[in-house]
């Protein structure tokens, strides 16, 4: 199996999700050599070749959410 | 995938968070950094990842975490909605271009429409445009306070964060009546559908 990987502070971060909301990607990264250092990081739809860090808290927590959610939905 | 152990802790969680917004990463110029995807063969590892994120995220410091992400997340989505329903339409730009400029009666107007100053709505205005433009809105409420700073001193909140965990405290609330409310109607349907029937089969029955 091929996992697509990215560096970001001289740091391989595996990608472990990609999920679409509105215009924007999240990306969502683990660290290959430690699994508590995860990452969520976004392309938007008008700069697709730039990984953009999430604007706040409150972006961070929305994420964090659409993730929850693809992976355990509610009732 | 195991969701028994405990990954990350509170502590863990605020670093990820910081992490994820900080902006001066390696590579980083203004527009962003440049993705730069390699593909690596390593199935083995990206299983186990995948537990590793799933379970430390679902599980991080027990469920109340959870509930607190989907409460704060809930609030941050009705901010966004009202943004888009009452302060974007009445947003016009500058005549320099550069800026915005608010129509601040029109949006007291809309959190004071029943007659009622929603303080749901005040938050949302202060989670879209800050407290100055805020203090402009009150001014048309012709509330009790004066501004954003004597609302919080007259509802004993010690700060804006403080008002937002009330405001996500209320979400939640009035989310759990609506959701027991919806429970009572559909008993109550179902009651009436059963004395119909019953009352059809006694008179069907003569």
């Amino acid at each position: 199996m091929n996992v697509e990987v990215i560096t970001i502070d001289n740091q391989d971060y595996m990608i472990i999700k990609e999920l679409k909301k509105e215009n924007i990607n999240y990306i969502y990264l683990s660290n290959m050599n430690d699994e508590k250092d995860i990452l969520i990081k976004k392309i938007t739809d008008d700069n697709p070749n730039y990984l953009l860090s999430l604007d706040s808290s409150e972006e961070f927590q929305k994420a964090l959410l659409l993730f929850l959610n693809d992976q355990f939905p509610s009732d | 995938m195991s969701i028994e152990r405990e990954i990350l802790t509170h502590d863990d969680y605020n670093r990820i968070q910081d992490k994820c917004t900080r902006k001066n990463t390696v590579g980083n110029n203004r527009k962003g950094m440049m993705v730069d995807k390699k593909k690596v063969k390593n199935a083995l590892l990206a299983s186990c990842m995948l537990g590793a994120i799933a379970s430390g995220v679902t599980i991080t410091a027990g469920n109340s975490l959870v509930t607190t992400f989907k409460e704060n997340s809930a609030l941050t989505a009705e901010c966004l909605e009202f943004h888009s329903d009452v302060i974007s339409p009445n947003a016009h730009r500058t005549t320099d271009n550069k800026g915005y400029y608010y129509d601040y009666l029109r949006i007291a107007q809309e959190i004071n429409k029943d007659g009622n100053i929603s303080e749901e709505e005040l938050y949302y205005t202060y989670y879209s445009l800050g407290e100055e433009n805020t203090n402009n809105v009150i001014k048309y409420l012709h509330a009790a306070y004066e501004n954003v700073e004597d609302f919080l001193a007259q509802h004993n909140y010690k700060n804006i964060k403080d008002w937002r965990k009330a405001e996500v405290k209320k979400l939640s609330l009035k989310e759990s009546i609506e959701k027991q409310q919806e429970k009572l109607n559909a008993m109550q349907n179902d009651l009436q559908i059963q004395t119909a029937t019953m009352q059809n089969t006694t008179l069907g029955g003569k």
